[in-house]
């Protein structure tokens, strides 16, 4: 059992590790582009703003990247960095269950609910 | 601010925090947030957002190399992650209450605190010690390398207490709390210190990403900000890890506390400057 432990966790350590090379990879390009928009634009960050910049919700990241908005694209892969954790949890309800360890298959799984509602908290 | 400037700026400042993050064992989300407040002058509220992206960014970086050493207790860390992802939602729905001078305070006493205890840290041994009914159910005890060494976790329901308590600090402040993480596990439960710092990784990440989730919702992630910090603090991390074997990390942990100290202290006097 402590083999099949140790052989999920570089499993999941290599989620963990594409997961941040790819959502570094598409911010990076999402930055470059941006700066190519709007570099010398000025920006005022002094007092928030909150809900009235945009990019808060999947549609209007999926809209700006349709667009080929910078901003949107470096948004994207802001949103994959907080997906790895997401799919690392995952992973470990996976291997709990093959090692038929089903209360931690609740545990996890009571985690990856937390993180959903998290991640999708007034999206439908 | 003109946009190149701020990506710039941020760039070069989380590449610093980063690497003397990873050089200290403190992480970057400590260091980032005043960066952001202090040095361009930002709501902390964006600094908040952008440092909870670093935090998840080092964490994921740092568990790819910690895994091949073994240490992560992978059902501690679950365990006790329904407490930290709980308290996160928690701590950003706190947050939300709470202004931005309220916030500037409590971020620099903790900093303050989290100074004062990087001077103090001793590496005990937590061995021989006797079974304990909640750990055996939960079935939290397990083996360590080098020698494969059997250890018993203790006093679960109070490392649980503290572990809500630091996913609330997390949502409300954007850091890892990292340090009050290794303090529940090494200190309460007893772990072997290296297992405790690896399951303390491993769980900031989820921790980090509960918080990030509802703040990205509330528009408090601005990818302009939030995208230099995450670059910067992968890359100083990165390389902090690299040098990390080659110099003693005594003097430098506590040239960094004092270091620490001067930000917690400038972080409050702005607060109470500004409320």
């Amino acid at each position: 059992m402590d083999d099949e432990m140790r052989y999920g966790e570089i499993f999941l350590s290599k989620v963990l590790k594409y997961g941040l090379i790819l959502s570094l990879l598409i911010a990076f390009l999402g930055g470059v582009l941006f700066l190519w928009q709007h570099g010398n634009q000025s920006y005022d960050f002094h007092v928030f703003k909150g809900d009235l910049h945009q990019l808060a919700n999947f549609e209007d990241i999926a809209n700006g990247i349709l667009h080929y908005r910078g901003f949107a694209i470096m948004q994207l892969g802001i949103l994959f960095l907080i997906a790895t954790p997401v799919a690392r949890v995952a992973a470990c309800v996976f291997i709990f269950a093959l090692q038929r360890d089903y209360m931690y298959v609740g545990i996890a799984g009571f985690v990856l609910m937390i993180l959903f509602y998290s991640l999708f908290w007034r999206t439908f | 601010m003109i946009a190149y400037e701020i990506i710039c700026i941020l760039f070069c400042g989380s590449l610093f925090a980063g690497f003397l993050g990873s050089l200290s064992g403190l992480g970057g989300g400590l260091i980032i947030v005043p960066l952001i407040v202090l040095g361009l002058n930002v709501d902390i509220h964006y600094a908040i957002g952008a440092s909870l992206i670093a935090v998840i960014a080092t964490s994921s970086g740092a568990s790819a190399a910690y895994v091949k050493e073994g240490y992560t207790n992978i059902r501690v860390g679950m365990f006790l992650e329904t407490a930290t992802t709980i308290g996160a939602l928690s701590g950003v729905f706190i947050g939300l209450l709470l202004p931005a001078y309220a916030l500037s305070l409590i971020f620099g006493f903790i900093l303050l605190y989290c100074a004062c205890s990087s001077f103090f840290s001793i590496d005990v041994d937590h061995l021989a010690l006797p079974t304990d009914k909640l750990a055996a159910i939960f079935k939290l005890d397990s083996t360590c390398p080098p020698n494969s060494q059997v250890y018993h976790v203790q006093h679960v329901p109070l490392g649980y207490a503290i572990m809500f308590v630091a996913g609330a600090l997390s949502g409300i402040l954007g850091i890892g709390s990292g340090v009050l993480k290794v303090l529940a596990l090494d200190r309460v439960m007893q772990l072997p210190f290296k297992v405790s710092t690896t399951t303390s990784n491993f769980m900031i990440g989820v921790t980090a990403a509960t918080s990030a989730g509802l703040y990205l919702h509330l528009g408090y992630i601005d990818p302009l900000l939030a995208m230099p910090v995450m670059m910067g603090v992968v890359v100083g991390s990165f390389f902090g890890a690299r040098l990390l074997p080659h110099i003693r990390t005594k003097r430098l942990k506590s040239l960094f506390g004092c270091l620490m100290i001067i930000i917690a202290v400038q972080m409050i006097y702005k607060s109470l400057g500004s409320g």
